[in-house]
């Protein structure tokens, strides 16, 4: 009599829920067809917020990459959009899917040097160099002319129905940052950064190269940061490097990511939404918002690190997303006990 | 050029004054704090105050500014810090980066975006003259050999008390001192307390020096990060070194473009980190 086991990777509610998601994402995309272009907007921003805070998520919450300097690549694919599409004369999408080549190609550089660096100084030191791409931007008279900013000309080729269009790209962006994560999480090197995410001197010693496995991420997210970046100024309309190199911008993913619930696909989703629908009512506070929102931060993290999707996962086992990996032992049924 | 080079030294001072605090946080406890710059910038509108309220000359209130930040520090250490280590680094760059937006904040809502200035008299303005037509103000000169000074002192205190013992030992190793007997919260907060000390006295000089606004501070964190890792890490006097790279090299910057200020500091920070990582007096690679 053996015991069989497997490995499951899905729950009973992340089944179910996959339908559910289905049955979102068709109402999602049907939504530009009945809402107004002041929602749109908005909600193209939230779906912009939700892709940057799964991006960080997989930075902080799985490889132990703690950037603050993320910045850098929504600045880039903003740019790198800009330029090629306005400057060059490139079709607007092709220039788009270009953006997210460009912001590799600079992630690569800045790895080179930033990695030497670890812990706490490894962050600052993103920073750093997010602050002189931005300089590097602000002083040069082609990209930033008479330090104004530049509206993106190539965004006349819209036509009138540039929200919705807009609103369809920021969805694909959200979700598939979200099925990108999932499939990333459930292949191999998703394994690997699970196991650094729990412990990364013992994946280390299991034969995890994490180096490598830190660096892949890392690019990964680069890319996928630049191309948010690049909607993010199809959404914006007018680009500086002040505003698109902002710290703002890593702020707003930490606040996403760790309010949310750090190391989880749902995190994310649930900080973006529940700092969109702050934002949207306590915003005209002023600076009292910015203060709210940091003794929120200070106060999530001491209090409950794992974030809001932690609570609710700890009260009700819930896994909305199929990336854990348990092991369920089945009794033979030979001698036909009932089990 | 000369003039511009001679400037970038002293400002190394200042910049000196601004890294220690910050690796001494890191050295005793690990952290990284991303708050250091507005507490620069905190301690610069503490001396508004009190110079708006006792009329005093600036630079005599430094001991009070630097009392009232270095309790503040213990307290901040104590009541919150603590409880953030022991799980990785994320906690302590979040919660001091929340911090950092709650100050900055409460700052524009206190004393608005407007900038301010706090007036040292005479001193600000007075200068002496060296040859090859190169004049150098007293007040820079005067900063340069006070982070001489808070340096000097710093290491006696490090060096040579039994606090600067528990310091030693709890960077070392921080299981095996508390085995010893180390109060390691206790010795937390007062590594905060004197980090906050001399950030203080620093944020002094600043606000005499330059006008300020609450937005300030996270670029005085970088400079501070960018003299520490120049000077190479675990390095006290390391810092004046790296304080006077930077300084020269944002001179000179912006002898060329006063766009370039910055941007040159930032850039002769990548170089050093390309090219010696552990940086000019560092003991090894971190």
């Amino acid at each position: 009599m053996t015991v069989q086991h497997r490995v499951e990777l899905g729950t009973s509610a992340s089944r179910r829920f996959a339908m559910v998601g289905i049955v979102a994402f068709v109402f999602l995309a049907l939504i530009p067809f009945f809402a107004d272009r002041s929602l749109l907007v908005s909600l193209t921003q939230l779906m912009i917020l939700i892709a940057l805070g799964e991006l960080w998520n997989l930075l902080a919450g799985y490889a132990g990459i703690y950037s603050f300097g993320q910045q850098a690549y929504v600045g880039i694919g903003a740019y790198a959009t800009f330029a090629l599409a306005d400057l060059v004369g490139l079709n607007l999408w092709l220039a788009l899917v270009l953006s997210g080549a460009v912001a590799v190609l600079i992630a690569m550089l800045t790895a080179l040097l930033i990695f030497r660096l670890h812990g706490g100084y490894f962050a600052v030191a993103t920073w750093v160099v997010a602050e002189t791409y931005r300089l590097i931007v602000k002083n040069n008279a082609t990209l930033f002319p008479r330090g104004t900013p530049q509206p993106l000309r190539a965004l006349s080729v819209l036509g009138a129905n540039r929200f919705q269009e807009v609103y369809w790209l920021a969805l694909v962006a959200g979700v598939g940052t979200i099925v990108g994560a999932l499939i990333l999480l459930r292949s191999r090197l998703g394994l690997a950064l699970s196991a650094i995410r729990d412990d990364e001197e013992t994946a280390a010693a299991s034969g995890v190269d994490v180096n490598r496995v830190k660096l892949t991420v890392y690019l990964i997210v680069a890319a996928a940061t630049g191309l948010v970046g690049g909607v993010y100024l199809l959404n914006n309309v007018s680009i500086d490097p002040d505003s698109y190199f902002s710290i703002g911008l890593t702020a707003q993913m930490v606040i996403v990511v760790v309010v949310g619930g750090l190391g989880t696909i749902e995190g994310p989703i649930l900080g973006a939404i529940v700092y969109f629908l702050l934002d949207e009512n306590l915003s005209e506070l002023g600076a009292w918002w910015f203060i709210i929102l940091g003794v929120f931060l200070i106060v999530v993290m001491i209090r409950a690190p794992k974030g809001l999707w932690g609570l609710i996962q700890d009260r009700t086992g819930l896994r909305l997303f199929p990336v854990q990996r348990r092991l369920v032992i089945e009794k033979p049924s030979v001698d036909g006990g009932v089990s | 050029m000369t003039d511009a080079i001679v400037q970038g030294i002293l400002l190394g001072g200042l910049y000196a004054l601004f890294a220690a605090g910050l690796a001494i946080v890191f050295g005793v406890m690990k952290i990284v704090n991303l708050a250091h710059g507005d507490f620069i910038i905190l301690s610069a509108y503490l001396t508004l105050v009190a110079v708006e309220l006792t009329s005093l000359n600036p630079m005599v209130t430094v001991a009070l500014i630097a009392a009232i930040m270095g309790i503040f520090g213990y307290a901040l250490q104590r009541g919150i810090l603590n409880f953030t280590l022991g799980s990785g680094i994320l906690p302590p760059l979040v919660v001091t980066f929340g911090l950092s937006i709650i100050i900055q904040n409460v700052l524009l809502e206190v004393f608005s975006a407007d900038t301010q200035g706090l007036d040292a008299g005479a001193l600000e303005l007075s200068s002496m003259s060296l040859p090859f037509g190169i004049a150098v103000g007293w007040f820079p000169f005067l900063t340069f050999l006070l982070a001489i000074a808070v340096l000097g002192g710093l290491q006696l205190v490090i060096g040579h008390t039994k606090m600067g013992r528990s310091f030693r030992a709890v960077s070392d190793d921080e299981e095996t001192a508390s085995l010893m007997g180390v109060r390691t919260r206790h010795v937390f907060g007062m590594a905060m307390a004197i980090a906050l000390v001399v950030t203080a006295i620093g944020g002094v000089v600043l606000g005499i020096r330059t006008q300020f606004d609450p937005a300030l501070g996270p670029a005085r964190l970088i400079y501070a990060f960018e003299t520490v890792i120049i000077g190479g890490l675990g390095s006290l006097w390391g810092t004046l070194v790296g304080g006077v790279v930077l300084g020269v090299a944002q001179n000179v910057g912006a002898y060329f473009s006063p766009g370039w200020r910055e941007l040159a500091g930032h850039l002769v920070f990548l170089i050093v980190l390309a090219w010696r990582p552990s940086g000019l007096f560092g003991r090894n690679g971190e």
